[in-house]
This record gives structure tokens, sequence and C-alpha cells, in this order.
């Protein structure tokens, strides 16, 4: 085996300029084809983050059928959001983080402007750690925060719409669950300004949790408790955990459930990334083909010469196929330490993305090396691939007719 | 040696390794064909988000000045619905029918629960003539004949659990700034476009609206329908030429950015995957040509014996590589414009993240990007071959001749 791989380098070494545009084409090709796998890793991941970060959660607990009709923001589906029921979730491993809040649809009015807002109690404390790129939103005044008993932070276009500022009076209006129309007085900490939101998403609002239990008459009680976990990767073990505790007749939604539409963007780009790598693996590919023609055609005589030494067909088989593997793996591994090299250089730096509809997004591309091992191995069973056909030609040849040929 | 000459002789060398021919020119037929299928697909992509938009907005907009900008009581800034302004705005070239509409902002509830929602009331039948896309994207029958019919977004229904026949109140603050409550009866559940449209979209006629809001005789906006989705830009500024201070017109993509964005992203996505294309099927060139001058050493160390000019050689082998960049490149753009074709007659069914319905995305490619991709095809492969060629060149007919 290891005098097969020695012969057919050699062989190789033969038409070092042959061999060496071959690898070079492979190298370009993983190279591209890596960096922008890792521009596509960074981006999906810097929205993911934000998206998780923002309000989303890793993971979320609602009343069983509750995403289907979040739109309406219905309030008679509410779940228990008391001490003990919040520190049991709290208990589960790999639980980083526990934030109840309640989610409802009500009017913000001040003097006699009134306004429609989606407005969310939220417990500034557990946010911090649960949501901490709340505070990254806000873009004047500050997040309210324990102290404030009354603070909220309402859209920069309510707050225009509304003529208020900064420190400015209002008053939240909502139904309770009995029909029933409360008010509660607030005073404005900060502005929220969404990037990528426009139209009604935009109109959102945040008040304390206490005085959101108190306006809708749900003391002990949310409509969702946002939990994050200590590490993405143990989602799946922290979600098993939760769903335990809080048994039946509750869904723990995954962010990838709630944030529907980011999570079909990635499958969309990794779908059209699938096929630009195809065609780029395929091309490289009729590229090895090729040489490997050419390697057989040339070296008929000495094919010929080996079979009447008495060298076995899958032997000449093997070698041909293994000068095929080897361009592959030369050529993959050398493409994806260029590409990871490149991509780890850009993840150090990081990058700044406009994103559609204004807002900038920090994008740190990113690829870990399992990529090399992808690369290589997809490479190398392409070029065996490609260089079957050949390689059977060459093993199918008769001596006799092979030491003929000139 | 003439050019005819020249070329028959590039054709035979090609002629001489058949395989090996192919196998080259098929990787320049493969990048053709991906190259200019991916720009097809993209085009009918960027068609499709402008058709969405469109669908919902119209190709263009004329409101009153400042009706979009305006954040407190934007309906205090609306428009007449005057036969004169209409004929003003049909008069103008390229408006081929208007059609009134008011937008706004409600709440819709079921008596327990309640959402935002975004309203848009119209004239059924001038609303079919300019926007005719809004109900066959929704493959729904639109409004009846009930003077509260509405449309319902599919997700806005579910989260208030209505369906057809369901009664809902419609809550929304009139011109004079008092809020005012109608009931609406679900007619049609509308498939939108968008998952934010079906979370938030309204539709009920005309009439009712100026009803609910206070607003007899009064729209928010006339939408207009273009010859060509292309023109919208140009039809708005005749209209803000036309209309003067007072007024504003909007094409559907200067109301939408995110669409002229999304058109330099997939420029600049599709230049990239077009310049690997290029050096991958370059490279396979490169080797096919250093491999010929290599088994042609004698050859061409004869051809210099009897006389051959460098130069000649050097063209020989770079028309050799024009032939099979040529021949891949045909084939490929021949390949994928039959199959562009036939996709844009049967469209594909075409599914936007979030949305509802199934859309169908047309792709398409004009002449100009395929003569372009045939020409970068071409001189990529003379550039390929221009190593070897120009190695050819330099050999000596005495060191050429006595090689094996």
């Amino acid at each position: 085996m290891w005098t097969l791989i020695r012969i057919a380098a050699r062989n190789l070494l033969r038409h070092r300029r042959r061999s060496a545009i071959a690898v070079v084409a492979l190298v370009m090709g993983v190279t591209a084809v890596l960096a922008i796998r890792g521009l596509v890793n960074g981006v999906q991941r810097a929205f993911r983050d934000e998206t998780i970060a923002a309000g989303v959660s890793h993971l979320s607990i609602h009343r069983a059928g509750y995403l289907r009709r979040s739109t309406a923001q219905p309030i008679d589906m509410d779940i228990p959001a008391d001490r003990d029921f919040l520190e049991r979730i709290h208990q589960v491993p790999h639980v980083a983080g526990v934030a109840p809040r309640i989610a409802f649809g009500g009017m913000v009015s001040s003097g006699d402007l009134t306004s429609f807002a989606i407005i969310s109690a939220v417990d500034p404390v557990a946010e911090r750690l649960v949501s901490p790129g709340r505070k990254n939103h806000i873009s004047h005044g500050r997040l309210f925060d324990e102290r404030d008993g009354d603070g909220a932070d309402i859209a920069g276009e309510l707050q225009r719409r509304l003529q208020l500022n900064e420190g400015g009076l209002a008053a939240v209006l909502a139904s309770d669950k009995d029909g029933v129309l409360n008010a509660a007085d607030i005073h404005l900490t900060g502005a929220i300004g969404l990037p990528n939101v426009q139209g009604l998403e935009s109109k959102v609002g945040l008040i304390p949790f206490a005085l959101g239990q108190e306006l809708l008459r749900m003391p002990g009680r949310a409509t969702e408790i946002g939990i994050a976990v200590d590490d993405l990767a143990n989602l799946e073990v922290a979600r098993d955990g939760v769903a335990a505790v809080v048994g039946p007749g509750y869904d723990v939604d995954r962010w990838s459930d709630v944030a529907i539409a980011v999570a079909e963007e990635t499958r969309t780009q990794n779908a059209i990334f699938g096929v630009v790598t195809g065609i780029f693996v395929f091309i490289a590919l009729l590229g090895i083909a090729n040489v490997m023609t050419m390697s057989v055609l040339e070296r008929t005589r000495e094919i010929g010469t080996m079979m009447a030494l008495g060298v076995r067909r899958r032997v000449i088989l093997g070698l041909f196929l293994a000068e095929a593997v080897i361009i592959a793996v030369v050529g993959a591994s050398l493409g994806s330490a260029v590409g990871i090299a490149i991509v780890h250089v850009a993840e150090l730096h990081g990058m700044d993305f406009h994103g559609v509809g204004g807002g900038i997004i920090h994008v740190a591309p990113t690829l870990d090396m399992s990529y090399f091992v992808k690369a290589v191995i997809i490479c190398s069973l392409g070029a065996g691939a490609a260089g079957l056909w050949p390689a059977w030609k060459a093993a199918r040849l008769r001596p006799v007719e092979a030491l003929g040929t000139p | 040696m003439t050019p005819l000459h020249l070329l028959k002789l590039a054709l035979r060398n090609a002629f001489r390794n058949r395989r090996r021919s192919l196998l080259t020119a098929g990787a320049v037929l493969f990048a053709v064909a991906s190259g200019i299928f991916i720009r097809a697909w993209l085009n009918g992509l960027v068609d499709l988000l402008g058709r969405t938009a469109e669908t919902n907005i119209g190709a263009v907009q004329v409101h009153r000045q400042g009706f979009l900008q305006a954040e407190t009581e934007p309906l205090k800034l609306d428009l007449p619905l005057s036969p004169e302004l209409e004929a003003k705005l049909l008069a103008i070239p390229g408006v081929l029918a208007v059609a009134p509409r008011i937008t706004f902002e409600g709440l819709l509830a079921n008596g327990v629960s309640s959402s935002l929602a975004q309203v848009t009331a119209i004239d059924i039948e001038r609303e079919a003539v300019v926007c005719p896309y809004r109900w066959s994207a929704a493959h729904s029958q639109g409004l009846s004949d009930k003077p509260n019919s509405a449309a319902v977004g599919k997700a806005l229904a579910e989260a208030l659990g209505a369906k057809p026949g369901t009664t809902l109140n419609l809550l929304a603050a009139t011109k004079g700034g008092a809020s005012n409550v109608l009931d609406v009866e679900v007619d049609d559940l509308a498939g939108a476009a968008t998952a934010l449209d079906s979370k938030r979209i309204v539709v009920i006629p005309l009439a009712y609206a100026q009803t609910l809001l206070g607003m007899p005789g009064r729209i928010t906006e006339y939408a207009v329908k273009v010859p060509r989705l292309e023109d919208a830009r140009a039809v708005a500024q005749r209209i803000r030429d036309a209309l003067g201070p007072g007024y504003s017109a909007e094409a559907y993509n200067e109301i939408v950015p995110a669409l002229t964005d999304i058109m330099v992203i997939f420029d600049f996505l599709i230049s990239i995957v077009l310049g690997v294309l290029l050096v991958l099927a370059g490279s396979g060139i490169a080797n096919t040509m250093l491999m010929s001058v290599h088994e042609r050493v004698r050859e061409i160390g004869t051809m210099m014996a009897v006389g051959a000019a460098r130069r000649r050689i050097l063209r020989l082998f770079l028309a050799e590589a024009a032939v099979l960049g040529l021949a891949g490149g045909i084939a490929g753009a021949a390949l994928s414009s039959a199959l562009v074709g036939i996709l844009f007659r049967t469209g594909i069914p075409f599914h936007l993240p979030g949305s509802d319905v199934v859309t169908t995305l047309k792709p398409w490619t004009t002449p100009a990007f395929v003569l372009g991709v045939l020409g970068v095809a071409l001189l990529g492969a003379m550039a390929s071959a221009l190593y070897p060629a120009w190695k050819a060149s330099r050999l000596t007919p005495v060191e050429a001749l006595r090689s094996l």
C-alpha cells in the first residue's frame, strides 16, 4: 500500500508542471469555497446571536400552541411565573438564566395623542443576562432598570408620534383577561430604535414586569419565559430538561421555532452555497479526469511492461486512483489551509456590514477545523470518482497490445 | 496564413485528442452554463421580489407631500378622490391606470385579543386593473360585494381564530383624531407573499374605510399602473414634475429600498462565482495546452525547421485554446439559454421564506450577458494558453527535433 502511494507520488512528480496546475486549480477552488463558507458562517452567526440576544432567547416556554397565535399576543394563554416555578427551571442543567415576560397589545397615550403599541413587560435584572442585546437597541436615553418602578422605553417613532421626550410622562392602556381596560402611568427612560425593522413591527415598548402584572391583573403569571442556555451546543439537552420540569400543556420552543424567518433564511443560504460548491467541485474534478486520461495515454507502454512483469490489474487500477487522490489530498489540504487562514484573519479583524434597511451588523467570519476534514474527504472521493474511468481503462489494457503501441 | 487556415489547423489539432478536448471543453461548457443559469435565476428572483412588492403597493404611488414621512396623524395629509386629479395623472405618458386607496393602521380584535393591522382600503374594480397580482398571488377570490367584507392575512386570521364568515372589530383613529370601531366580516384568508404581510395585512373596501375614518370623498394615495415594472422610476419622476409641489410620487423600489440593496448583493455574489468558475475552467485549458505543447515538441521543431515563424507557432496554440473555449462556451450558452427559455415559459414554483403562497420564478437572461460570458470564456481560454503557447514559440528548432 505504502509502495503504491510512493510510486504514485513519483509519477506525479514526473510532470511537475501539469500536476502543479491541477493542484493549483483545486487549491483556488477550495480556498474560494471555504472563504465564502466562512463569511456565510459569520453572517449567520451574527444574525442568530443578534436575534437571540434581542429578546428571542435560546429557549422560551409558552402555553401549548401560543406561537401560532402570538401575533395577537393573547394574554389569556398565560403560564405560571411564580418564584418557585422559575427557580425549578433555573435548576435544570445548562440553564444560565430565566426571564419571565408578558407580551401584550396596548396603547400608549400622552395628552390627547394615542398610539397602538406592541408591549413587553420584562424583568430588567433577568433580561440583562437572558437578552443582553436589548440595551444595544436603545437609541436615546437608557434602558430602565430595577430602580425604575414605572420606567419604560418606547420606540423612537412612537415618542415622536406622541410628541414625548425622555423623562416625559405617559400612560399605558390595555385590557385585562376579563376585557376591562386598565391604565398605568409610566415615565420614559429611553427610546428604542430597532434596525432592520419597519412599519408596525417597530412600534414596540418595554415596561417593568411587575408593572405589567399589575396593569393586566396577572399576579404570579406571564405569557412567556425566556431561557438562556450556557452554550448553544447544549440547547437540546437543556430543552429536554426544561420540558421535563414544566410538564405537558406547555411548549418549550427553540430560538429557531420563534425566529422562523432567520432559521429559514439560514437554510436557503446553505442550499445556495451547496449548489455553488457542487458546481465548483464538478469543474475541478473534470480537470483531474483530464490529467488522469493524459497520464494513462502517455504511459500505455509502461503499463504493458508492468503487466508483462506480472503486476496485477487491480494494482494498476490502484496506482492510477492513488495518483488522482494524491492530487486531491494535496490540493484540498493546501486550499483549506489557505481558506482557513484567510477566514481566521478576517475573524480577528471582523467586518462591518450595512444590513438591508439600515443598521450595521458586525460579522466575524468563522470556520472550524472540521471544514478541513470535509474538504479533503469530498475532494478525495470526487477525485477517486473522476479517476475511476481512466484508471479502469488502464487496468483493462492487454499487455501485448499495450507494448505494441509506439 | 489566413485566419481561416489557422482556425482549420487549430480545429484539426483539437480533434487529434478527442477525449482530452472533450473533457476540457466540457469543463468550459459546464462553467458557462452554470454562470448563465445562476444569473438567470437571480434575475428571476429579483423580478419575483419586485412583483411581490408591486403586488402590495403598486408600481408607483402618488401621495400628498409628506404623507410617507408623517409621524403624527398621517390621515390629515390626504388627497381628494377627484376626477380632475385622475385626468391629470392619466395624461402623463406611462400612466396606464390609477386606483384610489386609503392606507392606515388599525387594531383588529376578536373580543378577547387584538392585533395591530396594516389596513389597505381599495376600490375593488379599479384595484384589479392596477394591481392584478394582488389576488392571483394569493390564490384567492378577493373581497365580496358585501360593504364590510375584509381579506385578512392567514397568520393574522389564525392568531385571532378567525375563519371565513367570522366577524371581527376593526378599531382605528379617525382623521379627526377620535377612535372609531366598525365590524368587518372575514371573507377571505389572503395568502401573503411575506411573513410580515401574513401577520399584519387587512384589505377592506374603500367606501367602508371612508366611513370608519370620517373621510368621505378623500383618499390617501393613488396607485399607478405602468407599462413595465422597469419604467416605475421614470414614471414617478414624470408625475413629480407634472404635479409640482404639494404632491409626491414614489416608485415601488424607492418605497422599499431593500430591493436595490439585494440587487447589489446579487451582483457581488455572481461576480465571485463567475470569477472562480473562470479560474477553474481556465486551469483546465492551461493544463491541456501544456500537454499539447509537450506532445508536439518534435512537430514544432519540424515546423520551425521548414521556416514557420515563432509568431505563427504562438498563434497556432492560442487558436487551439480559443477553439476549445469557444466550443465549450457556445455549447454551454446554447444549453443554458434553452433551459432558461423553457423554464421561463413553464415557470418554477418558488416559496419565499416566510410566505404563505407559492409564487412562480421565471428565470431570464439577456443576449448581451450571454455574449459577455462567451467573450470572457474566449479571452480566458486564450489567457490560460498564453504561457504554454509562449513556451512552444521559444523552443529552439534543433533541440526540439532532438527531443523524444
